[in-house]
């Protein structure tokens, strides 16, 4: 497609699993990501979202060229990033940058922010003395930061503060795309509204394009214009925020949607929810035909044969066998 | 008669930069049977004040300054150690925030069971494994007397939890402590292990004090909540009172700025400022900088928790003055 910033098209991530130490023997593949196909335009937040294990960060791990795709392709802005060498990569990366889960892993505890945030400025412009000064202190504005801080090191700072530090790398470069790898998880309730606000009014202000990936549907449906749901290295659901939440197609979201806890004592004792029997099912072994369909109330015969596919319905795109069935009512 | 009753309970930590007053005079009680939350951010002294009941917080840098803690006529702060240790872990239980690192790993799941048994109780090996296996079928751990003697790491993550919850119940406890045992978990196995704590307490008759950051969970889950903020109680009630007619600007606040209440687009409710550093002493109200509504009076007079009527009390010294709806929050 020519109007998408981002397309990905089947892209897949698999990753060896080895036995023996001197004789190493593959025997089998962890399919992390397995045939995911998205589309982003310029200026959208998707939010993606699934369990612990389901293949979101490696998703964007790929995306970023931080590892590589087994398969498929990744194009942005008309460029496939997979056939690009490390140095066209490198070049390429100051338009598409990653926020990271933990502030405290994610800075360099001996680099003081000036330090930090110079060197990320620099791959876009060179510069030195007062003009680096300048931008950085203008970086750190940006971000909620004073630029009196701008010696300081990462350990001076709350994990708040430090999280709009690596807002502020990560926009250093002045990237058209970001990935956002659970970026307020990390965080406290009170915090994490600061940090949410910060990052809708950026994307508003810089018009950046967002992939926001959180284990969180609460947060994601805030911020985010459509929402991705993962499950097992496979896309289940797409569809806009707003519909997703509130009519949920694919048994999983609708698992998904029921299992966040409503905010309302009186709501929330007599509302029915659906409560998931079991774990995710190992990536290495993944079950046979829909790989849901040992979890899901709604799974008939069919549904251990036959791999669904992403088909459009109601203006989305679900991967159930029985959508119209789940949804009869 | 309460089950456990605290008073005035105060812990301090001596450190180089100053005393630490992680928990200020607390005060609550719990009832047999019932399921108390306490609710605040990270530093506000929740866990602190469930740690120093039970001796667990290091001392020194912590040292216990006052107050009582009175279970079944013991005082769980001045008894004996000897004492202590006969009603920590067996009438008296606790489950961790992360499974992950509350289990040994160099211990199979069945040493670790029947540890508790083996010194509360005067029973052989062979008996308190056969009761191991039956706890862990009752947390719904199939195929128990094979798993029993699995180590940690061949469990996933709501299965180490489940583990933990059967090894704290498996005494048959009379309080149980649940850190944030859902916090580490994905929202799916946290719905999972709510309802699993909740069955097992209607089971046993377990009284349980559930702390946790998130106000959500707490909706459906809890009785009462106490809500703690910088090492005191500041509001405390019944559930449906904190949520529909609470009385503090800081519970307000929280339950203002939970993303999922929000309209998409609009800014969230932040509440401005950070928790204060508690090696600084209050004079007011610890909230006094971040609250919206304060007034030159709550800056210098100490606050302590009121009763508005039977079943809900706040600190706030507006609030225990004049009318809510003339207040605005």
């Amino acid at each position: 497609m020519s109007e998408s910033f981002l397309a990905l098209e089947s892209v897949k991530t698999h990753f060896p699993v080895t036995k023996g130490v001197i004789r190493r023997k593959v025997i089998g593949q962890v399919k992390a990501v397995d045939g995911i196909s998205l589309n982003l335009k310029k200026g959208e937040i998707l939010g993606l979202v699934g369990e612990s294990g389901c293949g979101k960060s490696t998703l964007a791990r790929t995306i970023m060229q931080l590892l590589p795709a087994t398969d498929g392709t990744i194009v942005l802005e008309g460029r496939d990033l997979c056939c690009l060498s490390d140095a066209e990569v490198r070049a390429e990366r100051i338009n598409f940058q990653m926020i990271f889960q933990d502030p405290y892993a994610s800075l360099n505890p001996r680099m003081t922010v000036f330090d930090t945030l110079a060197e990320a400025i620099n791959t876009r412009h060179k510069c030195k003395g007062q003009e680096m000064l300048a931008r950085v202190g203008a970086l750190m504005k940006t971000v909620g930061l004073s630029p009196a801080q701008m010696k300081k090191y990462p350990h001076e700072f709350s994990g708040g503060q430090r999280q709009r530090i690596a807002i502020a790398r990560c926009l250093a470069p002045e990237p058209k795309l970001v990935l956002a790898d659970e970026p307020v998880s990390a965080l406290d309730v009170s915090i994490q509204s600061q940090i949410l606000n910060l990052i809708q009014q950026l994307c508003r202000e810089m018009e950046l394009t967002m992939m926001f990936i959180s284990h969180d549907l609460s947060v994601v449906k805030y911020i985010a214009d459509r929402i991705a749901v993962m499950y097992l290295g496979k896309l289940v659901e797409i569809g806009e925020a707003s519909e997703v939440m509130e009519n949920p197609l694919h048994p999983y979201t609708k698992a998904l949607v029921s299992a966040i806890p409503v905010p309302d004592p009186d709501k929330e004792r007599s509302r029915a929810r659906i409560v998931l029997e079991g774990d995710p099912p190992s990536p290495i072994n993944p079950p046979n035909g829909c790989t849901f369909h040992p979890r899901c109330a709604f799974a008939t015969e069919v549904c251990s044969q036959t791999v669904p596919e992403l088909e459009t319905y109601q203006n989305r795109l679900v991967s159930c066998l029985r959508t119209t069935d789940v949804n009869a009512d | 008669m309460p089950l456990l009753e605290v008073d005035n309970l105060t812990a301090h930590f001596h450190t180089r930069n100053g005393i630490v007053r992680a928990v200020d005079g607390v005060s609550f009680n719990l009832e047999q049977g019932e399921t108390l939350g306490i609710v605040g951010e990270s530093g506000s002294g929740k866990s602190v004040t469930c740690y120093s009941m039970l001796g667990l917080i290091p001392q020194p840098p912590g040292r216990i300054e006052s107050g009582t803690a009175i279970f079944d006529g013991t005082d769980l702060l001045s008894c004996q150690k000897e004492a202590l240790r006969k009603i920590r872990g067996k009438r008296i239980s606790m489950i961790f925030q992360d499974p992950m690192t509350s289990l040994n790993p160099y211990l199979r799941v069945s040493t670790q069971l029947i540890e508790p048994l083996l010194i509360h109780e005067k029973i052989d090996k062979k008996e308190a494994l056969k009761r191991a296996i039956s706890a862990l079928e009752e947390v719904g751990i199939q195929d128990a007397p094979k798993r029993v003697h699995f180590y940690p790491h061949e469990f996933s993550g709501g299965m180490r939890q489940r583990v933990m919850i059967a090894m704290a119940l498996i005494t048959h406890p009379e309080i149980l402590i649940a850190d944030e045992p859902s916090t580490a978990l994905d929202v799916t196995v946290q719905a999972q292990i709510l309802d699993l704590i909740k069955s097992r307490q209607k089971d046993l008759g377990t009284a349980v004090i559930f702390i946790t950051h998130d106000l959500a969970v707490v909706a459906g889950f809890c009785d009462r909540v106490n809500v703690m903020y910088a090492g005191k109680i500041v509001e405390s009630g019944v559930t449906g009172e904190i949520y529909y007619r609470s009385r503090h600007p800081y519970t307000l606040s929280l339950l203002k700025s939970i993303p999922s209440l929000q309209k998409k687009g609009t800014e969230l409710y932040t509440i401005p400022g950070m928790p204060p550093d508690l090696s600084n002493e209050f004079a007011g109200c610890p909230f006094y900088e971040r609250c919206p509504v304060s007034k030159d009076p709550c800056a210098n007079t100490p606050t302590i928790l009121k009763e508005l009527q039977p079943d809900h009390s706040t600190s706030c010294l507006r609030y225990q003055q004049e009318d809510p709806a003339a207040i605005g929050m």
